[in-house]
């Protein structure tokens, strides 16, 4: 809704902004966390530090699954990309966090288990409110379905409470039609090490942002061929310790919480509203317009092209109104 | 560009540069793209302030309109004064969704962006693209965003978005990446650069 005086509320509100991150910086300190608030353009984590605003991101329960697209790529055979999958996830989720309590119990290792259900034919990143979900993990051999084929390897969508930050559903694209991975201990000349890839994106489907260090897999950038990213280090064993306690707790926000941590949910892999191998079917699915009613999905580009078409109706009949 | 927007962009850069100045900044996993290829891949370029925004589900994601004005168009047809520019992700009736790398156009704060036309998400992949008319997406995502803001000595300069995720950079040299060609320049030498190659890079 646009509002009276819009430019100057904007100004001061540009300025209420830099003072709040004026007054919330603090010295880039490496590993940080996903939130429900996106990083704006113009935050610059590597002087401002992690992007705190919004409450991060968590999985409740102590297990999620993850699930392959039954027809992986020409590129990487199925076999092959579970196996790299799984060791991906592992590397993560065998972490010993320093500082354990092993004498109360604990075993050191993070609170977090991934579990894969299997081939799903589902290809389709999605989230179905109301029924069964897969947490996808889909190769593009056909064709990218965004607007950027040649500039993308890889794309994670995570779907969150917004009131809570708590995980429902993560999907994970990897772009085969356009870029050419490896599997190989060395990665060939011209391609990209699909190890280092999944490695870092995992990371993003279990709530890690980008770190200021480096050296970390989370590291916001790297070099075509390198295969450093393969390794967790130091910051990355932090950041997820930081979330996934060893005794089994989450650190949420005091929204989810007011003690900033919760229980972990049992050890139930199974995706929100239940698991399916096939996608939702969209033919009955309707839209929501950004407020009440409960969003569904499925909405085809005609049908947004049509509410576009509505939403433009209603912001220019609110300038004309305005001026 | 209308003085009252000159106002907004002058306090908005002030208050984003008391925070946040021109260094090396994270990037998600896209591959750095050169500038002529930014250039090459985009149909218009511009300096935009978002005004209004929705999200909504479509084809199974959530996605965001954003209603932006045109400051100054700098490259490519005329956009006319607002256009549409759809982005990934957003929030839907307490769900939020997030693509990392995704550009990120957030009222009243200008930038320049590189668009191109939308295409039509939920089609099958190996059929040939539909775009949706009247709609763009920001070229490379948040590559093709440079948000504006005001150094030190008063000058409007635009530099790389944070918003953008992991980049890989390409091990073969293949020209120069749009974020070093563009981040930091003032706003004129930042037209100035794109014109010099715009139509080189359209003629190709």
């Amino acid at each position: 809704m646009l509002i009276p005086s819009r430019e100057r509320a904007l100004a001061l509100g540009g300025l209420l902004i830099a003072g709040g991150l004026l007054a919330a910086a603090r010295p880039a300190s490496a590993f940080c966390r996903t939130t429900t608030s996106h990083v704006p353009a113009d935050y610059d984590p590597s002087i401002q530090g992690c992007w705190t605003q919004g409450l991060p991101l968590y999985w409740a329960n102590a297990c999620v699954s993850y699930d392959l697209q039954q027809n992986a790529s020409a590129q990487i055979s199925y076999d092959d990309a579970s196996e790299g999958i799984a060791t991906a996830f592992s590397k993560w989720t065998s972490i010993s966090c320093a500082g354990a309590d092993t004498d109360a119990g604990d075993s050191g290792r993070v609170s977090i288990d991934v579990r894969d259900l299997g081939p799903v034919a589902c290809d389709l990143v999605q989230y179905n409110q109301t029924g069964p979900n897969q947490h996808a993990i889909i190769f593009r051999d056909t064709g990218w379905p965004y607007d950027d084929s040649s500039n993308e390897l890889a794309l994670t969508t995570v779907t969150y409470n917004m009131d809570t930050g708590e995980i429902y559903d993560a999907d994970m694209e990897i772009n085969t039609f356009s870029q050419t991975l490896s599997v190989a201990a060395t990665v060939p000349s011209g391609g990209f090490d699909f190890e280092s890839i999944v490695t870092h994106e995992t990371g993003h489907f279990l709530g890690m942002a980008h770190s200021d260090d480096e050296h970390a897999t989370m590291y916001a950038h790297y070099t075509q061929g390198d295969e450093v990213m393969r390794n967790l280090t130091v910051d990355d064993i932090a950041g997820l310790c930081s979330i996934y306690s060893p005794d089994g707790t989450r650190n949420v926000a005091q929204a989810a919480s007011s003690t900033g941590s919760l229980a972990e949910g049992a050890c139930d892999p199974t995706p929100r509203h239940g698991f399916s191998t096939q996608c939702m079917s969209t033919a009955s699915s309707s839209c929501s317009l950004g407020s009440v009613g409960g969003g569904r999905h499925g909405e085809s580009g005609g049908t947004s092209a049509v509410l576009m078409g509505a939403v433009a109706a209603v912001v220019r009949a609110s300038r004309r109104r305005r001026r | 560009m209308v003085p009252h927007r000159r106002l907004l962009l002058a306090t908005v850069g002030l208050a984003l540069a008391a925070t946040s100045w021109l260094t090396d900044s994270s990037a998600s996993t896209s591959i750095a793209i050169p500038f002529e290829a930014l250039v090459h891949d985009s149909t218009a370029a511009a300096f935009v302030t978002p005004l209004t925004q929705a999200s909504m589900w479509e084809g199974g994601r959530i996605v965001t309109y954003t209603d932006v004005h045109v400051d100054t168009a700098v490259a490519g047809p005329p956009l006319g004064d607002d256009v549409w520019v759809r982005t990934l992700g957003g929030g839907v009736s307490g769900l939020g969704q997030s693509v990392e790398g995704e550009a990120v156009l957030t009222i009243g704060r200008p930038s320049l962006v590189f668009l191109h036309p939308a295409i039509v998400l939920g089609q099958p992949a190996d059929q040939p693209r539909t775009t949706q008319p009247g709609t763009y997406a920001v070229t490379a995502r948040a590559q093709g965003q440079f948000p504006v803001v005001l150094d030190a000595g008063g000058q409007l300069r635009v530099r790389r978005s944070g918003a953008v995720g992991a980049t890989i950079a390409r091990s073969s040299s293949i020209g120069a990446l749009a974020r070093d060609t563009l981040h930091g320049a003032t706003t004129d030498e930042a037209r100035q650069r794109i014109t010099d190659v715009w139509v080189h890079a359209h003629t190709q």
